[in-house]
């Protein structure tokens, strides 16, 4: 063949398109984005109510054992059990709001974009709430020996210099699915 | 400009243009379904950055190659990498039985090109000139000339084969 049959073969493929665009798939992997970002939500929420609960309880009952005065360590403990309760009010807050989503793959759409902005915000309320946590550990280690007080900070520096990874990555999650909603919303514009 | 009304209407438009991309890009479903999501999403985010400086077609040719030709170079790093949605929901369905056997043919001779010769066999199908290839590619006039003479000397060299086998 010559090169001019060759552009004749390709631009045949201009009348019948090779693929068409199958909407209900866009809608399905939209759902499945979705979903991630609810489990994403409710994962967080176990592990910050089930750690805060843990370690809040065991500094205030050890120090409540011992007989302890050290006000900083109790104020841990209670903010730590706080922040717990705090956790859990936002999550039935959370969970109330569901029924207002509406059955369909818009309102699939909307609910996953809650969660995920949800799990933003959360993800960085917590970097707020473990630097003050991060204070008071310090406060409640007390400046006697500075190699561990030093080793209380840089485990603190280290954790809050991870914990932007981690927000990273949320807002990465929630940025993809506010993206591919527009492309849901392109496709059904067609 | 309404990004929602221009990327309606892009899609709708130029839909064929960037399936071409899509196809020469890819071997499987699940790669044309991955690419073609991202170059949608690319499509989105350019619309602001639209000028109405070249036509339509140009930028969309523009991202959509773009796009495939960093998409593949992640793809031979990632080889394994799994997919970042569910790979059972396909948004493109490929009509095979739509095809003429030739086109089948000039594709799998594309997909044998390096990425440049790739991006610059589809321009030259689509009746680009060198110049907006040029510009496109970031490469000079003078180099495309020089690429497209050995393109076209390759597929027609290749289309003998091609002929020979009575296909």
């Amino acid at each position: 063949m010559e090169f001019d049959e060759l552009k004749k073969v390709w631009d045949k493929q201009n009348e019948k398109p090779m693929y068409t665009i199958d909407e209900q798939a866009l809608h399905g992997i939209i759902t499945t984005k979705k979903k991630g970002a609810i489990k994403k939500a409710t994962l967080m929420e176990f592990f910050l109510v089930g750690a805060n609960i843990l370690a809040g309880g065991t500094v205030i009952v050890a120090h409540t054992l011992k007989g302890s005065e050290n006000i900083y360590a109790f104020l841990m403990g209670s903010v730590m059990v706080i922040t717990a309760l705090i956790i859990l009010f936002y999550r039935s807050r959370r969970l109330s709001n569901k029924p207002q989503y509406e059955r369909s793959v818009h309102g699939d759409v909307e609910h996953g974009l809650s969660d995920a902005k949800y799990v933003v915000r959360m993800s960085r309320t917590m970097q707020y709430y473990f630097m003050v946590i991060g204070l008071l550990m310090i406060f409640a280690k007390g400046f006697d020996d500075w190699t561990k007080t030093i080793l209380v900070i840089a485990f603190i520096g280290f954790t809050l210099y991870a914990s932007t990874w981690e927000h990273k990555w949320y807002v990465r999650k929630y940025n993809d699915l506010k993206n591919l909603k527009k492309v849901l919303e392109g496709e059904e514009g067609n | 400009m309404d990004q929602q009304k221009t990327f309606n209407s892009w899609i709708k438009d130029y839909r064929a243009l960037l399936f071409k991309v899509v196809r020469a890009y890819t071997l499987n479903n699940d790669d044309a379904n991955d690419l073609f999501q991202e170059i949608a999403i690319q499509v989105w985010k350019s619309i602001p950055n639209f000028r109405g400086e070249s036509a339509a077609s140009t930028w969309l040719y523009r991202i959509a190659l773009n796009t495939a030709i960093r998409w593949s170079k992640r793809e031979r790093k990632h080889n394994d990498g799994k997919q970042d949605f569910d790979s059972s929901a396909y948004m493109l369905e490929y009509k095979p039985d739509q095809q003429d056997e030739r086109l089948e043919w000039l594709y799998y001779q594309i997909a044998q090109m390096d990425e440049v010769d790739k991006s610059l066999t589809l321009l030259l199908l689509d009746g680009f000139s060198y110049k907006e290839m040029a510009e496109m590619m970031g490469i000079s006039d003078s180099n495309i000339g020089v690429k497209i003479h050995r393109i076209k000397k390759y597929l027609v060299e290749r289309s003998k084969t091609y002929d020979s086998h009575g296909v």
